[in-house]
């Protein structure tokens, strides 16, 4: 049991950033980003190509600071523009899936279609508990997505931002007859919350691995957290993330690994027929 | 010439694909990218029931019954989700469709099936390209022809009216379940068809040949040959597969990255069409290729009044 706590932290520390990030983006852009899979994946890339010159500090500001700008391009320069010209939310996940094809296909071509991996002194053990021990990695994720989901959590309850987020949330047209200045607040979400899946991309490359399909299991490992947990609220996301994250391990441990999507698809599904508000029933953001 | 008509088989295939599921994706709105699982449902049908000695006809006819129940099964699971949910329920089924596919014995596992029983039509068996053109190209044909038979008739109206506006096509007194069922059905079942064709000619296939890069690529023939419409999903699948060999005269590179950089055309192609042409490039034309609008309109002609403005309804 305890390897399977092991085993589970990073996946859930990084389940937890994708479905709190991508229910931010959600929440304001009211659309199905798609290529939040992508930012997630040029975390882990960017982070790998500067790890190989540098400290890991400078490697995951760059991680970070690179998914941040491609989240926040995706928005001001594809989705608003189309969004201006009335365009549907199917237009907009299009758009989104030629994103994610686009990057996928680009760091496919830059760094082929292999895993690859990097070798780190955070990846040593630095504390166990009983017959687990933890690396200094798997320790900076949980921080970091401890830190994140608190930063999120405080801002959306306590800051002008936070409550212009809330507001675009619960009725578009009238936050901004208020004066909310919703293309502004929209980029600054998509930079923050594409800021968090870099994090979430660089930590994964050191842990585990990195291979240009992992955008897509991030997109779906984002999604599916998200609407178990009801799609309407941060926590449902992270319950939903704490979730998916020990269970998927506890799958795969006993079952096998080939098998771990179809299950997660398959509590997705279930979830979406028996109860499809969620898990967690939430008002609001 | 041979070269040539390999490449004109292929769109072919491909179209047969975009032009069924045209019904589901164009005429209904579902935005469902399992098209690579229903194609893969067909091949696999036509693998494993070819080694058991099935006959053809008997194979194209389980292929298209297997995908037309697994289409409407996934309609129902997915009737009370909105676009983008839906496409995910959609997309879960093609990961799983996959997986599946990748792990059981029957499957060949991620070795795939391979010598397959090439296929024959009323005992003629292909063997130039060629000649598999000028078999397919009928096939083509009826599927075509069939589907715009079943989008011509006041069924493809009921269809847009379900995806303009469902709970209007409700208090109609259309069930609306039923339609989005029998709507990836039918999608499902043509592309299945297609599938079934699909391994028929290439005689090998594996998981990888049936997943979400194929469901793309089938949408993005849709999205950028305009959908809804009977000349989109041909005109799209003509130029997609075009494409590619466009890029022949670019000096040579590696397979892997050819296709990489195929995609990465896709893509961009893809966000230009919805940035400056998001009706695709035949776009839907009410009225045109549509039967009930016909008597819809010789209806108002007689001046008789008309009930609705959804059009299905003004018919006695």
């Amino acid at each position: 049991m305890i390897q399977i706590l092991q085993s589970g932290v990073t996946d859930t520390t990084i389940f937890v950033l994708l479905a709190t990030s991508f229910f931010a983006i959600f929440s304001v852009g009211k659309m199905l980003h798609f290529a939040h899979g992508t930012a997630y994946l040029l975390g882990a890339y960017i982070g790998y190509s500067v790890q190989a010159h540098a400290p890991f500090v400078v490697a995951a500001l760059c991680a970070i600071l690179g998914a941040a700008v491609f989240g926040w391009l995706c928005e001001a320069l594809i989705y608003r523009p189309l969004r201006a010209r009335g365009a549907t939310g199917m237009i907009l996940l299009i758009s989104s899936l030629a994103l994610f094809i686009v990057g996928e296909n680009l760091v496919g071509m830059r760094y082929g279609g292999e895993a690859i991996s990097i070798q780190s002194s955070l990846q040593h053990a630095v504390v166990s508990i009983g017959d687990a021990s933890f690396s200094a990695i798997q320790i900076i994720g949980v921080a970091g997505a401890i830190i994140w989901v608190v930063a999120l959590a405080v801002l959306l309850r306590r800051t002008a931002l936070g409550a212009y987020m809330r507001a675009i949330a619960t009725h578009e047209p009238l936050a901004e007859l208020s004066g909310v200045p919703t293309v502004r607040v929209r980029q600054a979400v998509f930079f923050g919350a594409s800021a968090a899946v870099g994090f979430a991309g660089i930590v994964r490359m050191i842990d585990l691995n990195g291979e240009p399909t992992m955008g897509l299991t991030g997109i779906l490992f984002a999604i599916v957290p998200f609407l178990v947990g009801g799609g309407r609220s941060l926590w449902g996301a992270v319950v939903g993330a704490v979730l998916i994250g020990f269970s998927t391990n506890i799958f795969s441990w006993y079952i096998g690994d080939e098998w771990t999507l179809s299950f997660v698809f398959a509590v997705l599904a279930l979830v979406m027929l028996v109860r499809p508000e969620g898990i967690v029933s939430g008002r609001g953001a | 010439m041979e070269y040539t008509a390999s490449v004109i088989a292929f769109a072919l295939i491909y179209a047969m694909c975009a032009i069924s599921d045209n019904v589901s994706v164009g005429y209904t709105g579902q935005f469902a990218i399992a098209q690579g699982a229903f194609f893969g449902i067909g091949a696999y049908t036509y693998g494993i029931g070819g080694a058991h000695d099935l006959s053809t006809p008997v194979l194209l006819l389980l292929a298209v019954a297997i995908a037309f129940a697994a289409g409407a099964t996934l309609a129902f699971v997915g009737r009370a989700l909105r676009g983008d949910y839906f496409m995910i329920i959609t997309l879960a089924f093609q990961i799983i469709a996959v997986q599946v596919a990748a792990n059981l014995k029957v499957t060949g596992g991620s070795g795939g099936l391979f010598g397959l029983r090439p296929l024959s039509v009323f005992g003629y068996e292909p063997k130039l390209y060629t000649q598999w053109v000028a078999v397919l190209a009928p096939i083509t044909f009826l599927v075509w022809f069939f589907y715009m038979l079943v989008t011509s008739t006041r069924l493809g109206l009921v269809l847009k009216a379900v995806r303009e506006d469902d709970a209007a096509a409700m208090s109609l007194g259309r069930s609306i379940v039923l339609f989005k069922m029998l709507a990836l059905g039918l999608g499902a079942a043509g592309t299945s068809f297609a599938g079934a064709i699909y391994a028929g000619y290439i005689t090998f296939i594996d998981p990888n040949q049936f997943t979400f890069t194929f469901s793309i690529f089938i949408v993005s023939i849709l999205i950028v040959g305009g959908m809804a419409n009977p000349l989109g999903p041909i005109v799209g699948a003509a130029i997609l597969t075009g494409l590619p060999e466009a890029l022949r005269l670019l000096p040579s590179l590696p397979a892997d990255m050819r296709a990489r950089l195929l995609q990465v055309i896709y893509g961009v192609a893809l966000l230009l069409i919805v940035a400056f042409r998001p009706q695709g490039l035949v776009p839907e034309r009410p009225g045109r290729w549509s039967l009930a609008s016909w008597r819809w309109r010789l209806a108002v002609r007689r001046e008789r009044p008309v009930a609705s403005g959804l059009g299905s309804e003004a018919s006695p």
